[in-house]
């Protein structure tokens, strides 16, 4: 298969590395460090928190027991200012049977210590992403709830180019009447000790176990909802969590009607181009239903094939391109050699993003974040090298070799 | 030159070097870096999904998005039974739905950890499948042994300035990109008979400009009479298959050489340190070295003679220009001073008045150097300046006043990328346009580059951008005050680099 997902290990990276009072010691080896570091690159390379053991291959014959208690101890002398590690085991200690639980109590810091365990080959990196937020529950304090209204966040992660504008979109939308505790992108150790004071879990395509769990303990509600993308979208979202918190949302509601109206004025031509053309989505999980939603209902287009990278891979995209040419690809960076070669304009949403940084902190939810959407899809197909030198390109060599 | 550059804006804003600072990508990554440049070859990865998804955008390509890439997705099932029929079922759909004429099968820490027997599924499937499948062994475990760079800082130290290019014990065991070379003198390379003048070159880490580097490389083959047999493994299967028919080799690694020696009898010419080939005399002594093995260093001599007269007007100009100013240079090297002093002094002919070092603090421990070692070293710098009769004051680890003072008394800086050297108020020498070439006539282009900035100078002053940020004396460009990072790049010091020392 051509992977267009990723394993367990990922997934827990991603949902720890929005931990901002946190380490990651991956005790694995090197390449799971680089790989899930690398992808981060978009995004900004600085406050790095995150280290391997780098499992080598006396470990294999030897064990990793002496190399998880040095990279325990390095980090408990070298990261000042962090309060916790969370060790993310991997594929081989997993295989040779590490005691990692036990190395972990044999060998006490003065951090707290967490380990979560995510060997490549026990699952997918959304399996492993809901792993690594069940691991979350049991630092969660029972505290009264706060008095505001306020929410925690699933499924925004860091290493998307796009997280902290999405993330400032949301609490923008809010206006204000709505906290935000604990989200997956940009979060601290109190903030998830201070999980269950929230009205509200919100699951934007993951974190639903993690949500059953806090309801069962501290009785707070949950929703799984779409990602917000588009105006409708943001809207339905905001009437999701007002009904669920008692909140009237109208203003902003009818302030993004507003924007909404403003945007298609401007883009008018743009979109009625758009209006009923074929698309083609393969994202991840968190962004899935809420992408499909917005193509089909707020651009008009039809979607003639959408799977998650889950349920999919880049060989199956490929026959599905080959077969009906959609007008537009939803997709992720590793989409980039099929949309050129096809030459198809890609949006690329899901993750991972790697060929585009993003610096603005527009996002893709709200009214800027749509313009911010639109702006790519129109861009990426104006910006397109298609038919430069003729109009009948393939026609006028079929003519000149016949004659 | 400009194929330099489109390099340099291009690949070099993807994340390597980056990333590098914390970790070190796996070693399939440089199995993917080989197999990139064969033509019509598919890599399957025998691993759990993860690594068939990250090593899509591997980093030894430069992040180059490897649509091509295939794994076998193991499981908890696979980890358990083997993932022989996954990987078998796999080949199969591959060899028929693709058609590709070579496909790699790449072990991971998991098949090697489990002991999949995947040179036994290859023998088995070979006879099945119309593609040649290449089993690549796993040398070491997940990477090299990162002591390789303390070994070649003391083989360096060991070598006398501008002394001729030794043989490195250096080993890349385990590199990745290796490993796929030696499968390739193992399973495809065919006996064939010696062609005189006849050459391969490995195209790999020629660095920047590379392409530029090898076409130059070919041009001058073709005046000598000598033929490009392969570059590889940028080729076809049948162009592997063929390689034994050069009459020498030109490598950047060479584990792989020596097995194709001992096999094929192909003696190499290895290019360890582009460094030691700088400037018109190492371009010479590159050509001299190829004549000898080729049996034709007469007529490289006379070939060089007239090339040499066809820039040589130029080249004193230039020289000139650079000898009448004078130079600071910045560095945080220790080890690859001499060599860049004598890259500048001798084959530029700058007049470098000024040297400031600032060293990395932790560079003798994080490389398990002794203190007799340091001094080795720093008696190297004086050897070098004897040796190239340099006149340069070096200042080790200098005070902002120090420095303030070095510029001051210089007309030019010369320095990489650490951005804060522009607040000095003087024309910047950028060092990147510095590079290995192999022709006289791109050394005068290289040198060209330096007499234009010369010739108009432009002070980047203070309102740059990055100036706006305190970096790190040392570790540009990581913030001063980001103690995160700092701690993350020391943990992976002291969990890998200072491991094994």
């Amino acid at each position: 298969m051509k992977a267009l997902t990723s394993c367990a290990l990922f997934g827990a990276t991603r949902v720890l590395a929005g931990i901002t009072d946190a380490i990651i010691l991956q005790h694995s080896v090197a390449g799971c460090n680089y790989g899930t570091l690398s992808f981060r690159y978009p995004t900004r390379m600085n406050n790095i928190r995150q280290a391997s053991t780098i499992v080598y291959e006396e470990n294999v014959i030897c064990g990793g027991a002496e190399i998880l208690a040095k990279g325990l101890h390095e980090a408990d002398t070298l990261y000042k200012n962090i309060k916790t590690v969370f060790v993310i085991s991997g594929c081989v200690p997993n295989l040779i049977g590490d005691d990692i639980e036990g190395i972990i109590a044999d060998n006490p810091i003065n951090k707290k210590v967490i380990h979560v365990s995510a060997p490549g080959y026990s699952g997918t990196m959304e399996e492993g992403s809901e792993v690594a937020l069940v691991a979350l529950a049991k630092l969660v304090k029972e505290q009264p709830r706060f008095t505001e209204p306020s929410v925690n966040i699933f499924g925004i992660f860091p290493d998307d180019p796009e997280a902290l504008g999405d993330m400032l979109a949301l609490e923008d939308a809010f206006g204000g009447k709505v906290a935000v505790n604990f989200n997956t992108c940009f979060s601290s150790m109190n903030d998830i000790e201070d999980m269950g004071r929230v009205h509200l879990n919100i699951c934007l395509g993951c974190g639903e176990a993690l949500a059953r769990e806090l309801q069962n303990k501290f009785g707070t509600e949950y929703i799984c909802c779409d990602y917000p993308y588009g105006i409708n979208g943001m809207v339905e979202f905001l009437t999701i969590v007002g009904e669920k918190l008692g909140i009237g949302f109208q203003k902003e509601i009818a302030r993004l009607n507003f924007q909404g109206e403003e945007l298609a004025r401007r883009a008018v031509d743009y979109l009625e181009n758009i209006y009923q053309l074929p698309a083609m989505l393969v994202v991840d999980r968190v962004r899935f239903s809420g992408l499909k939603k917005f193509l089909q209902e707020e651009l008009g287009m039809y979607v003639t094939f959408a799977k998650t990278t889950e349920q999919t891979d880049l060989n199956e995209l490929m026959e599905e391109v080959s077969k009906n040419v959609p007008a537009l690809i939803c997709a992720s960076s590793f989409v980039s050699d099929l949309a050129r070669e096809r030459q198809v304009p890609l949006l690329r949403i899901a993750y991972p993003v790697v060929d585009e940084v993003s610096l603005n902190y527009t996002g893709y939810l709200g009214a800027r974040g749509f313009a911010h959407l639109l702006e790519k899809i129109i861009n990426a197909s104006l910006q397109m090298d298609y038919k430069k030198n003729s109009l009948f390109p393939h026609i006028r060599k079929e003519c000149t070799d016949e004659y | 030159m400009q194929d330099f550059i489109r390099d340099n804006m291009i690949l070099g804003m993807k994340p390597l070097a980056g990333v590098h600072r914390f970790s070190v990508n796996g070693k399939i990554s440089g199995n993917l870096a080989a197999i990139h440049e064969i033509e019509n070859a598919v890599p399957v990865i025998v691993s759990p999904i993860g690594c068939g998804f990250h090593y899509r955008n591997s980093a030894r390509s430069r992040n180059t998005s490897f649509s091509e890439l295939e794994c076998v997705n193991m499981n908890n099932e696979d980890v358990i039974f083997g993932s022989e029929a996954k990987l078998k079922k796999l080949l199969r759909h591959i060899d028929q739905e693709q058609k590709p004429e070579i496909i790699f099968v790449l072990p991971s820490v998991v098949s090697d950890v489990i002991n999949d027997d995947l040179e036994g599924v290859v023998l088995e499937m070979q006879k099945e499948l119309k593609a040649k499948i290449i089993p690549v062994r796993s040398q070491v475990f997940s990477h090299m042994d990162k002591t390789n760079a303390t070994k070649r800082l003391k083989e360096k130290a060991a070598q006398g300035c501008g002394a001729p290019s030794k043989k490195s014990g250096v080993d890349y065991k385990g590199c990745g990109y290796v490993e796929v070379m030696e499968a390739l003198v193992d399973f495809v390379m065919e006996p064939q008979e010696v062609e005189p003048l006849t050459i391969n070159v490995e195209s790999f880490i020629w660095g920047f400009g590379g392409n530029h580097k090898l076409a130059c490389m070919k041009k001058m083959f073709a005046k000598l009479g000598i033929k490009i047999n392969v570059l590889l493994p940028a080729c076809s299967l049948e162009d592997i298959k063929q390689a034994p028919r050069a009459a020498l080799n030109i490598v950047r690694r060479k584990n792989w050489a020596d097995k194709m020696q001992e096999k094929f009898g192909t003696p190499y010419l290895h290019i360890m340190d582009m460094m030691e080939w700088h400037g018109l005399n190492g371009i010479t002594e590159f050509y001299l070295q190829i004549g000898k093995a080729l049996g034709i260093e007469e007529k490289v001599r006379q070939l060089l003679a007239v090339e040499r007269k066809n820039i040589e007007e130029l080249y004193e100009e230039y020289r000139n220009k650079f000898a009448s100013k004078n130079f600071c240079l910045f560095t945080g090297m220790l080890a690859g001073l001499p060599d860049m002093m004598k890259a500048l002094e001798m084959d530029y002919g700058f007049s470098l008045k000024k040297i400031c070092i600032t060293l990395n603090p932790g560079f003798q421990k994080e490389c398990g150097l002794d203190d007799k070692f340091m001094q080795l070293l720093y008696a190297k710098l004086d050897d070098a300046k004897k040796y190239i009769g340099s006149q340069a004051d070096i200042l080790l680890n200098p005070t902002g006043e120090e420095i303030k003072k070095a510029v001051a008394s210089c007309d030019f800086i010369i320095t990489g990328s650490d951005a804060d050297k522009g607040k000095y108020g003087k024309t910047i020498l950028p060092l990147y346009l510095d590079s290995s070439v192999f022709d006289y006539a791109s050394f005068v282009e290289n040198m060209k580059s330096f007499a234009k900035i010369i010739d108009a100078p432009e002070v980047v002053g203070e309102h740059l951008l990055l100036n706006r940020l305190t970096f790190d004396k040392v570790f540009f460009p990581l913030e001063a005050n980001d103690e995160n990072t700092h701690a993350s790049r020391e943990m992976y010091a002291r969990m890998w680099r200072k491991r094994r020392l």
